[in-house]
């Protein structure tokens, strides 16, 4: 119903009418620090060891290239969980919120410090040798991600979002559940149904509300709080309805 | 909440290396700025192994201290292993940023950075120099990349590389975003969308333009919008997300502007209410 609003009447404005994701403070919090200390002291404990494993048996030598990757996703799970502790203690102080705020409010401030401890887990997988397995941080970090997803090649919100089963999200697209729009905040939750098909370069305000098996064109995006019927083909600045899908 | 995989956010400086020489000078701001990394590395690992390879008789004395109160001064030098990985990829990018700062002095006395619309020709001296200083500017910024911190990332490396032309102030996004190393202006609390590319550069079928971009107090760039060259933002004014500015746009205090290209479009006070 919200979209058949979105979508039938003239738009004053033939895009987006909301500036997406407050971007993050200038400086991480101090605490990143010491989880990358707990997580490399993981990893060169599990690096000595394995050379002591070396000294024991010889031919273990072979085994280095496997244990340089080990070490690596050692360092990466580690690190994982180190700030899946610091989450709930965050949490705490910052609790996840949906609805319409102040700008640089505590809310604000709140996403910005919770964004970076979950940035830094999914920055490291995404900068690994595998990048597909970032969908491993994002549900560890309470985000629902469904099986067989393709997340690595999008900015993709890292609370408030929910993506179904095997959906494909498209290079460079932006997938939000904040925005700012002039003195405010506003923080709302957006799904994507199962089978969803995401276009490249296009931009899920928050609150977007994506059924099954649909498909988003390039470069199209959508409005705060829209709603895209299942089976579906949608595209436009703001997005309408094209066609059905069989 | 992340870059894609196959995107490196920061400082914008890709560029044509205009000569033979820039090259060699891309390598020599690469060997000189290691030298302070490999020289604290040589003390910690000297530390950390009892290990003296060159024979440094006063780092011998050290390591004869640090070994007198055996076995805790090792326990502590290998309780401080992360710290010193922190510090040799810190030092490296310092040293990159002085490096590079050091062989801008010298492109910049050779020609002077300025503003102006000049011929895409390597005969031509700004656009031979434009290119030459943002190829000395690639190391550092590439080198502050590789790290999911944030310091150094901001405002430092904008100010320190920008020889006077740019001001960054404490705004938020300036590392998840493209803005141009010289004749940028950003003034306190703006925010900066994700990928919104700001720069003080324009490229045309036959010219470069580059004339100063500013962005004021408390302004907000959507994510992906494109501010190019010669455009002010006003205090507390818009640009919302995909939106594509003309040039020389002056954009008035706490103006929204939106759509491709951009004009200026009502508040819409539907979100206020949907929110």
């Amino acid at each position: 119903m919200e979209h058949a609003k979105a979508a039938g009447s003239a738009s004053p404005v033939n895009d987006q009418h909301v500036t997406l994701a407050p971007p993050l403070a200038a400086t991480h919090p101090k605490w990143l620090v010491f989880i990358f200390y707990c997580s490399t002291m993981a990893t060169v404990a599990m690096g000595w060891s394995f050379y002591y494993m070396v000294l024991q048996q010889w031919w273990l030598v072979f085994l280095l290239p496997l244990e340089v990757l080990g070490l690596a996703y050692v360092f990466i799970i580690a690190s994982l969980l180190f700030v899946k502790v610091a989450l709930s203690i965050v949490e705490k102080r910052y609790p996840v919120v949906e609805g319409k705020f102040e700008r640089d409010g505590k809310e604000m401030r709140g996403y910005q410090t919770r964004t970076y401890f979950r940035q830094f887990a999914i920055w490291l997988t995404r900068n690994s040798t595998f990048p597909w397995i970032d969908k491993i941080a994002y549900s560890a970090l309470g985000v629902h991600v469904g099986k067989t997803v393709v997340l690595h090649e999008a900015w993709v919100d890292s609370e408030l979002v929910e993506v179904g089963d095997y959906c494909m999200i498209g290079m460079n697209s932006t997938v939000m559940s904040h925005c700012l729009y002039q003195d405010a905040y506003i923080a709302r939750r957006t799904t994507i149904g199962n089978q969803t098909v995401i276009g490249a370069y296009s931009v899920l305000a928050p609150g977007t509300n994506i059924g099954e098996s649909c498909v988003i064109g390039a470069n199209s995006s959508t409005l705060l709080d829209a709603q895209v019927e299942a089976n579906h083909l949608y595209a436009g600045n703001p997005v309408r309805k094209m066609k059905r899908l069989d | 909440m992340s870059a894609p995989t196959g995107l490196k956010m920061g400082p914008m400086t890709n560029c044509i290396v205009p000569s033979k020489w820039h090259a060699l000078l891309m390598l020599l701001e690469m060997w000189f700025s290691i030298i302070p990394a490999i020289a604290l590395e040589y003390v910690y690992l000297g530390l950390a192994l009892d290990w003296n390879p060159i024979g440094l008789p006063a780092f011998q004395q050290v390591l004869g201290v640090v070994m007198a109160i055996e076995p805790w001064g090792r326990v502590v030098v290998w309780l401080l292993f992360p710290f010193n990985l922190l510090a040799v990829h810190y030092l490296n990018a310092f040293s990159a940023i002085k490096v590079a700062k050091f062989f801008l002095f010298f492109e910049t006395h050779r020609h002077k950075p300025r503003e102006g619309i000049f011929p895409r020709d390597f005969k031509d001296p700004d656009y031979y120099h434009w290119h030459a200083r943002r190829a000395l500017k690639k190391f550092p910024c590439w080198l502050l990349q590789l790290t999911p911190f944030t310091a150094m990332k901001g405002r430092y490396v904008y100010n320190q590389l920008g020889l006077g032309t740019v001001k960054v102030g404490k705004a938020a996004g300036t590392i998840d975003s493209w803005i141009d190393t010289e004749f940028v202006e950003i003034q306190d609390g703006a925010a900066i969308g994700r990928a919104a590319a700001i720069t003080s550069h324009y490229f045309t079928p036959t010219h470069l333009i580059v004339k100063k971009v500013a962005i004021g107090k408390g302004c907000i760039v959507g994510e992906r919008a494109r501010v190019p060259s010669g455009v002010s933002l006003g205090d507390r004014s818009t640009i919302l997300a995909k939106a594509v500015v003309r040039l020389d746009e002056p954009v008035p205090p706490g103006a929204i502007f939106g759509g491709n290209p951009a004009t200026r479009v009502p508040w819409d006070p539907s979100i206020e209410k949907k929110a």
